[in-house]
């Protein structure tokens, strides 16, 4: 077992060295010179000559990227301007936000987590209860009317959702305040409040596509022998699914799961974006926007990050759930 | 006895079938799932819907032509004074079937037709692509050795593990950039050519993922192993024994993709980095009717409505086409 | 004297067992020698992991020795790959052990017997339809039926289209891979008596594998008894079944149902099978065999025989009952 978590692991972090030289090189594909992007206001060409030699832009790319890894591991010293030393994980310095990048990084993923994490325990408790009673009984109303809805809710578009939630829940009816973050610890109420319009657009898409899952793995769980043997024995209804099938039925749902949580966590710039969230994914976009290179490094490695380490963590449950895995 | 499973028993040493009854005889596997396809409800009608979106889309500028109105044509004239259109349900009437978009008075049905256009133009290009790449690799990794299935595979979990918003969010703009200047107009050719870039890029991993699969199950069968003892080189093998057991890995592939890529091009439009103006896009359409959400909500739920049904049936025809492969109990199929 | 059809002297084939700390091996086949005169048949039994189906596949070279020599026909094909080797196909064929796995789905029975003459190019007077159609009339199916697919017949015809198949190119020597184990007794009995009269009609040299002794007795002339990679006791058909002397051959007579083996007492041999990564030193059998001694252990027995074509791999040969 540790065996196996330490060959695993080392696999991450090999693929997300090559993310990041992808992600670097992408960026040396730029005619433009990326350091007037990062300078927008008053920047003369000396200035600019400076701020270059500052981030070393005018070493050969290896040495930049070496120095990036460097100061990913254990900190580098950028130009005083920059704040001097950059301790680790440094992820450089953005001239647009004028902070480190790991700053900006900090401020706004604690935002993205408050979005994700509560929406994912929502849809998975959603989804996976939809779909086991849609199970129970197959092709009863509730059945076909779920699978009505998981369609729907699979085939909508998120912005299209949030925008009708908007409208409904903000703009009409009032009782929901225009989608905010405030810190949990500071205000519970508050943070809920501000988030809950995202939470439900985000519940209600992937309940759907999961009832889905979560039904097709019941019934095929439900058709095999061991379940039959169950009912033969007398155990009730609720015994035979709750236990028996949903054990089995459980695992692929939950590694399917956890690989979507870790997407989600990187790339919920839509949901970010629709609801005015200063996010992750909305510094990203914004990023973009800007030509913040640094920044846009930063979050593409933190979210290449969530979606290596749910990959890992998947991968070790199933080692320890399955044991034909082994 | 039907014909085809009849008992052996029943067979002396030197015994014949008895002539085929019915329609089973000569029934290869893929007909056998074409005549399932066709018997699914569901999957007619989509598929039906499916084929008249695509028709539509392909004519488009006979629709135009039809309907007398272009994409671009603007009716200041029948917006009121704050740019909202004059009328019930944002100006729906008999000569603007959808209605108008306010701001800038542009027919909003002529649009959508031409909106679907350049969704499945990109989608089903990326699709072929995507399909196409991923297959040939997933085939090749399979099959060469374990070195190269080990550089393979490490290549398709990094490009897994690339946040596929984000990286496009980042490519787009970055390869617009390096053709042309920041006041130059993009083509919109070269617009849907990103595009399509990047979803193939991203997307051929997991095409290759299920064939290669596949492909290491076949490999070991023996019917592969009869064809090298009958005396067939490796293209014969690959072209001949192999390449149609992949068809439904293939076709699975290419079932989920494509709606897969008509929502991310509209959610990338969505963003302001996918299709541009003035090229008529559902999610740019979306994007900026979301600014008018209070003032006229009709203008919202229209692009919407006509994008998720779409998609929709593009859902439904796959999950038919799945289920046509590889029926199983229950219905609806996993994704 | 007639020259021999197949000779296969000291075969040998190692795997390397992957992920492990010492280079660990899985010792398949460790030494395995016979020949074949032509249209004779010969019969390979043993119990599951001895190694036939190896030594199977290698004589048709769908896998490639570690060591030891083939020779086909007066030809070394031991290492031949590419060209050569393809052109020596059509006269050794293998017919495969799962009906449901021989044949691929997606073609045409037609497609399927057909195959081994398209890829080598050969037009048969008539057309390929016509010898389709004959082919499948000689294993007792209806020429009508080479445009269905696998998946409409049961076992026992899909295992007949094999036949067919492996017939195609006239070969001389057929390899039969334990060709009824997954078809219902019923059926077997068709299947083995097919085999014999097309072998007896045909003049094919036949090489069948399997672990039923009764089946084996029924076709074959002579008779090859496998353990953990080696022969341990060969010869015609009666000495092997009127007068075996490997305690393993008695064993495995003693355990069939009914059988009109000698002295039917049955013995309990002792133990698991070894497994072949590590094969017990000495005789590979002493583990489990009730009449070991220490010689047993240390020395490895030859492949001797005592008279006529007989020969057994054993320092303690049995000629009577059990003590």
């Amino acid at each position: 077992m540790i065996r196996f978590l330490v060959t695993r692991s080392a696999r991450a972090v090999l693929t997300l060295l090559v993310v990041s030289m992808a992600t670097f090189l992408m960026f040396f594909l730029l005619p433009r010179d990326p350091v007037t992007g990062m300078c927008p206001k008053n920047c003369n060409a000396e200035r600019l000559d400076r701020v270059r030699h500052e981030l070393g832009l005018d070493e050969p790319i290896l040495e930049q990227y070496l120095a990036y890894l460097k100061g990913i591991f254990v900190g580098r010293d950028l130009g005083s301007a920059q704040g001097g030393h950059c301790s680790a994980p440094c992820l450089g310095y953005s001239y647009v936000n004028n902070e480190p990048v790991s700053t900006t990084i900090a401020r706004v993923l604690p935002v993205t987590l408050s979005i994700v994490i509560p929406a994912a325990v929502l849809w998975l408790v959603l989804g996976i209860g939809l779909g086991m009673l849609s199970a129970r009984r197959p092709g009863s109303l509730l059945d076909r009317a779920s699978i009505t809805i998981s369609l729907a809710g699979a085939s909508l578009p998120l912005y299209l959702v949030g925008g009708l939630l908007l409208l409904v829940f903000t703009y009409r009816m009032g009782i929901v305040p225009v989608p905010h973050y405030t810190p949990p610890w500071q205000n519970p109420l508050g943070w809920a409040g501000g988030l809950v319009l995202a939470w439900m657009a985000l519940a209600f898409l992937f309940s759907a596509i999961y009832a889905r899952l979560a039904r097709a793995q019941m019934l095929e769980t439900l058709s095999e022998d061991f379940i039959r043997t169950a009912r033969a024995k007398g155990l009730a209804p609720r015994v035979v699914h709750g236990r028996h099938a949903l054990r089995a039925a459980i695992t692929p749902l939950v590694t399917i799961a956890g690989l979507d949580i870790g997407a989600a966590l990187g790339g919920t710039v839509i949901t970010e974006v629709t609801f005015g969230l200063r996010g992750l994914g909305r510094t990203a976009v914004d990023a973009v926007h800007d030509g913040d290179l640094p920044t846009i490094m930063g979050t593409v490695l933190v979210a290449a990050l969530f979606i290596v380490v749910a990959n890992v963590v998947v991968d070790a449950l199933y080692h320890v759930i399955d044991p034909r895995v082994r | 006895m039907t014909g085809g499973r009849s008992d052996d028993r029943a067979i002396p040493t030197t015994g014949r079938l008895p002539a085929p009854i019915g329609r089973t005889a000569g029934r290869s596997p893929g007909s056998l799932a074409w005549a399932r396809l066709r018997a699914d409800r569901t999957a007619v009608v989509n598929g039906w819907i499916l084929i008249a979106l695509i028709i539509v889309a392909a004519a488009a500028p006979l629709v135009e032509a039809l309907y007398g109105i272009g994409p671009q044509d603007q009716f200041q004239g029948q917006l009121d004074r704050y740019g909202m259109p004059i009328g019930p349900l944002g100006g729906i009437s008999t000569q603007h079937w959808l209605g108008l978009e306010p701001g800038l008075g542009r027919d909003i049905f002529i649009r959508l037709v031409y909106g679907l256009r350049t969704s499945l133009v990109i989608a089903t290009i990326a699709t072929l692509v995507t399909i196409t790449v991923g297959a040939a690799v997933g085939l090749l990794t399979g099959l060469v050795g374990r070195w190269t299935d080990g550089v393979v595979g490490a290549i398709i979990d990094v490009a897994l593990a690339m946040p596929f918003l984000i990286v496009a969010l980042t490519v787009v703009p970055t390869l617009t950039q390096r053709f042309y200047g920041p006041r130059d107009a993009v083509p919109p050719s070269f617009q849907a050519f990103s595009l399509i870039l990047v979803f193939a890029v991203l997307g051929w991993a997991g095409t290759a993922r299920l064939v290669r699969g596949q492909v290491l199950a076949l490999r070991d069968r023996e019917f592969v192993d009869a064809a090298r003892a009958g005396g067939a080189g490796t293209t014969h093998i690959i072209c001949r024994e192999l390449l149609p057991n992949l068809t439904a890995p293939i076709l699975v592939s290419a079932s989920l993709a494509l709606p897969a890529y008509i929502a991310a091009e509209a959610g990338l439009s969505f963003l302001g980095i996918g299709i541009l103006e003035p090229t008529p896009d559902f999610g740019r359409m979306i994007q900026r009717s979301l600014g008018y959400l209070q003032t006229d909500p009709v203008y919202v739920l229209i692009p919407g409505s006509v994008l998720f049904l779409v998609v929709l049936a593009f859902n439904l025809f796959g999950d038919a086409v799945r289920e046509a492969l590889d029926p199983r109990a229950g219905g609806s199929g996993a994704r | 004297m007639t020259e021999k059809l197949l000779t296969v002297e000291n075969l040998v084939k190692h795997y390397r067992v992957r992920g492990s700390r010492d280079a660990r091996v899985v010792h398949a086949v460790d030494g395995v020698s016979f020949d074949l005169p032509a249209g004779a048949s010969l019969g390979v039994v043993g119990e599951s992991g001895c190694g036939k189906t190896t030594v199977a596949r290698m004589v048709v070279r769908l896998t490639e020795p570690t060591g030891g020599r083939i020779v086909f026909e007066g030809r070394d094909i031991t290492h031949l790959t590419g060209g050569p080797l393809r052109a020596v196909r059509p006269r050794m064929q293998i017919i495969f052990q799962d009906p449901y796995a021989s044949l691929n789905p997606r073609h045409s029975v037609a497609t399927s017997v057909a195959m081994p003459l398209r890829v080598n190019g050969i037009h048969p007077a008539g057309g390929i339809r016509r010898r389709v159609g004959e082919l499948l009339e000689l294993v007792g199916l209806n020429p009508d039926d080479q445009d269905r697919y696998p998946h409409e017949f049961s076992g026992g015809q899909r295992q007949r289209i094999g036949i067919a198949r492996a017939l195609a190119t006239e070969p001389r020597l057929i390899v039969a891979d334990e060709p009824v184990s997954a078809l219902d007794v019923s059926i077997q009995a068709q299947i083995i008596g097919l085999l014999r009269s097309l072998q007896r009609e045909l003049g094919v040299a036949l090489v069948l594998i399997g672990h039923d002794l009764a089946v084996i007795r029924h076709v074959c002339q002579r008779v090859a008894v496998m353990y953990l990679g080696v022969i341990v006791e060969i010869g015609d058909r009666a000495d092997i079944f009127d007068h075996p002397e490997h305690p393993y051959t008695r064993a495995l007579l003693a355990a069939v149902p009914g059988a009109q083996a000698v002295q039917a007492d049955r013995v309990r041999l002792q133990g698991e099978p070894a497994s072949p990564l590590q094969p017990p030193g000495g005789c590979r059998f002493h583990t489990r065999c009730p009449l070991r001694q220490p010689r047993c252990a240390d020395q490895t027995p030859e492949l001797v025989g005592r008279s006529g074509g007989q020969r057994t791999a054993c320092h303690f040969p049995m000629t009577g009952p059990w003590p």
